[in-house]
């Protein structure tokens, strides 16, 4: 009798290793990635270079995108609560705001979670480490250029919109690249971060001065703005435009030699950088102490023109997540 | 003006009249007039022909979109809805387009999505009876994510070279958008003061229960109401993508805020029976040409933020005021 309850158990004890050990061992280890805004083609260039770093550096490593579909970093903060309850093994994330996300990345820190933030930082919070684009040397890089298709003397007018700190940062840059040459910064004009308004806000600051040469579109937006707006006063191919990022107009407009050019930002190289940063993290080393990450990566930007277009012309494809 | 209801008793009528509320797009008008007139002389450039062009052509999406919402307003709703109804409507359109369907089935497979958004409004405030700041809330964030889902956040370009023509065309000078809009405010005025279906949702917007016992349908006008707002959406979301070559799932972001503004400007409140389409008309001519003379005389674009949100909040505060004086 004792025998087949010594059986019975021991039945019991392989029966349930076997429901148990495939998923305890099997497990992939879950890295997630939060952006504000899921679905913008930024992030999602983003998100393939977090995949393709993760299937290189082990297949059992699983990624996963997730965040609000309008911009909206409290609910990024609630999507890293959901990474950490999941069981996350590193969070990677661009932060909505500097400072509503802090909370749930220091959460997640405490509990051994590595969080790497990218292209948007957080400055004051405990992350393990910040990925992207230096938005000062950035614009510095764009102001060279700019001074250079002018032939070192010009006038440029910018358009940008007030808020985000990195295009203050973009712009003092630009204004600092210039310098040393003979062209500067004669007007800034207010696009509200739209497509539909930037044509009528660029088309006005050239009406205003009639003697720029030369456009920096500071974002995303509004550089096919700037090219009907040069279009409106009759200018077309004495203004030279440079855009911001590779947005499928920006990469039409560039290859049909509306505009000049456009700072590329490098979303896949983030995604890719932050990624192996979250995992480094979680790496023992030979030496102890020897394990420090960086506290800034700058990704670097290229001015990319019309002979650079063709990898931009089929972005990545839209990778779901939860 | 358009104020006057054939339906209102005497003593509405001479309420409104009172109120001043029909003089409102004459003060506007003087309003606009002073300001460009100020323009003129502080900077030569405002009267060029392609400022001008500009200006019109940069206001012309606001007012096909704030006559919707003037309407919706007059009939004693709101629609928070109208900038995803852009959003939605441009990719659903581009879309088909650059999918080969043919450009005419593309305009009228877009415009009927902009109503169907509307209808949806519509719906669920009369027929569950609930408050249009909850049920466009709700749809302006589906409509928006059901565009970033169709797009993944791409823009969608290349489009048929033909259906460009809508938003670039000219007819001396002047950008088709620009005499579409025109063509609107004088028409949508016109029927709004003869055209009983439209006319009644003045009573229907300050008396709904009155209107209800002497015989009005009130559900329908309601509903009607936002579907014509979602379709005017629509309309300005097919001049965009046009004109803009292509359709993007962050169309028409705080549009809802600017065509309020414009709306409550020109002389719309928030409880109902009141608006204007000249007035409102105005409305977005005064906001459009503040905002020109901003970059025209170089003043800093933090401030233009400043001012663009006094006028608002002193819009609104207007409009409120009005409310509790009712």
């Amino acid at each position: 009798m004792k025998k087949i309850k010594v059986l019975f158990f021991a039945a019991i004890l392989a029966l349930s290793a076997s429901v148990i050990a495939p998923n305890a061992f099997a497990e992939k280890k879950l890295y997630g990635m939060v952006v504000f805004l899921k679905g913008s083609e930024f992030f999602n260039w983003a998100y393939a270079g977090m995949a393709d770093a993760a299937k290189l550096l082990n297949a059992e490593i699983e990624t996963e995108l997730r965040g609000p579909a309008t911009w909206d970093a409290s609910q990024e903060a609630r999507a890293i609560e959901q990474l950490i309850a999941k069981g996350a093994a590193g969070i990677v994330v661009t932060a909505g705001d500097a400072t509503t996300m802090n909370p749930a990345i220091n959460k997640a820190v405490a509990r051994g979670i590595p969080v790497v933030t990218f292209d948007s930082d957080a400055p004051k919070s405990n992350r393990t480490t910040f990925v992207g684009t230096v938005n000062y040397e950035a614009g510095k890089t764009a102001g060279k250029v700019m001074a250079e298709w002018l032939g070192g003397k010009g006038e440029v007018g910018v358009s940008t919109f007030p808020g985000p700190q990195h295009l203050v940062e973009r712009i003092d840059g630009f204004k600092d690249g210039l310098k040393g040459t003979d062209v500067k910064v004669v007007a800034v004009a207010n696009d509200e971060g739209k497509v539909a308004k930037a044509e009528g806000a660029i088309t006005a600051m050239l009406q205003a001065h009639p003697e720029i040469d030369g456009i920096f579109a500071a974002h995303g937006n509004p550089g096919p703005g700037a090219v009907a707006a040069v279009a409106n006063v009759g200018k077309t191919g004495e203004i030279e435009i440079m855009g911001f990022d590779f947005g499928g107009p920006v990469v039409e407009a560039v290859s049909k030699g509306q505009m000049r050019g456009t700072v590329g930002q490098n979303p896949y190289l983030m995604g890719f950088t932050a990624m192996m940063q979250a995992w480094a993290a979680n790496q023992k080393t030979r030496v102890d102490g020897s394990h420090h990450l960086p506290c800034c990566i700058n990704t670097g930007v290229k001015i990319l023109t019309k002979k650079d277009m063709g990898p931009y012309l089929k972005p990545p494809a839209f990778v779901s997540g939860n | 003006m358009e104020t006057v209801s054939t339906l209102a008793d005497q003593a509405t009528v001479g309420k409104i009249i009172k109120n001043g509320l029909s003089k409102r797009p004459v003060q506007l008008m003087l309003l606009t007039l002073l300001i460009s007139g100020i323009l003129t002389m502080l900077t030569p450039n405002f009267l060029a022909q392609s400022n001008l062009k500009s200006v019109a052509m940069g206001m012309t999406y606001d007012l096909i979109v704030a006559l919707g919402m003037t309407y919706v307003l007059i009939i004693g709703g709101l629609d928070l809805s109208v900038g995803s109804n852009i959003a939605i409507t441009s990719v659903v359109t581009t879309l088909l387009l650059k999918n080969g369907v043919a450009i005419p089935i593309a305009i009228l497979a877009g415009l009927a999505t902009s109503m169907i958004v509307g209808g949806i409004n519509g719906f669920f405030i009369t027929k569950c009876k609930m408050n249009p700041f909850i049920v466009t809330l709700g749809t302006m964030s589906l409509a928006r994510g059901a565009a970033m889902t169709l797009t993944s956040g791409y823009f969608v370009t290349s489009l048929p070279k033909g259906f460009l023509i809508l938003g670039r065309g000219e007819i001396s000078g002047i950008p088709f958008p620009v005499i579409f809009a025109i063509i609107l405010v004088i028409v949508f005025s016109i029927l709004l003061n003869r055209f009983a279906p439209l006319n009644r949702g003045f009573y229907v917007g300050a008396h709904p229960n009155n209107a209800e016992l002497v015989g009005i349908n009130v559900g329908r006008t309601i509903f009607t109401g936002f579907v014509i707002c979602g379709l005017f959406s629509g309309i300005a979301a097919i001049f965009m993508c046009s004109r803009l070559a292509m359709g993007y799932a962050q169309f028409g972001l705080e549009m809802e805020l600017r065509a309020l503004a414009a709306a409550v400007i020109g002389g719309a409140g928030f409880s109902g029976g009141r608006g204007s389409v000249w007035g409102t008309f105005f409305g977005v001519l005064l906001l459009a040409i503040i905002n020109n003379g901003f970059i025209l005389m170089d003043a800093s674009i933090y401030w233009q933020k400043v001012v663009n949100g006094t006028i608002l909040i002193v819009a609104i505060a207007t409009a409120v005021r009005n409310l509790n004086n009712d």
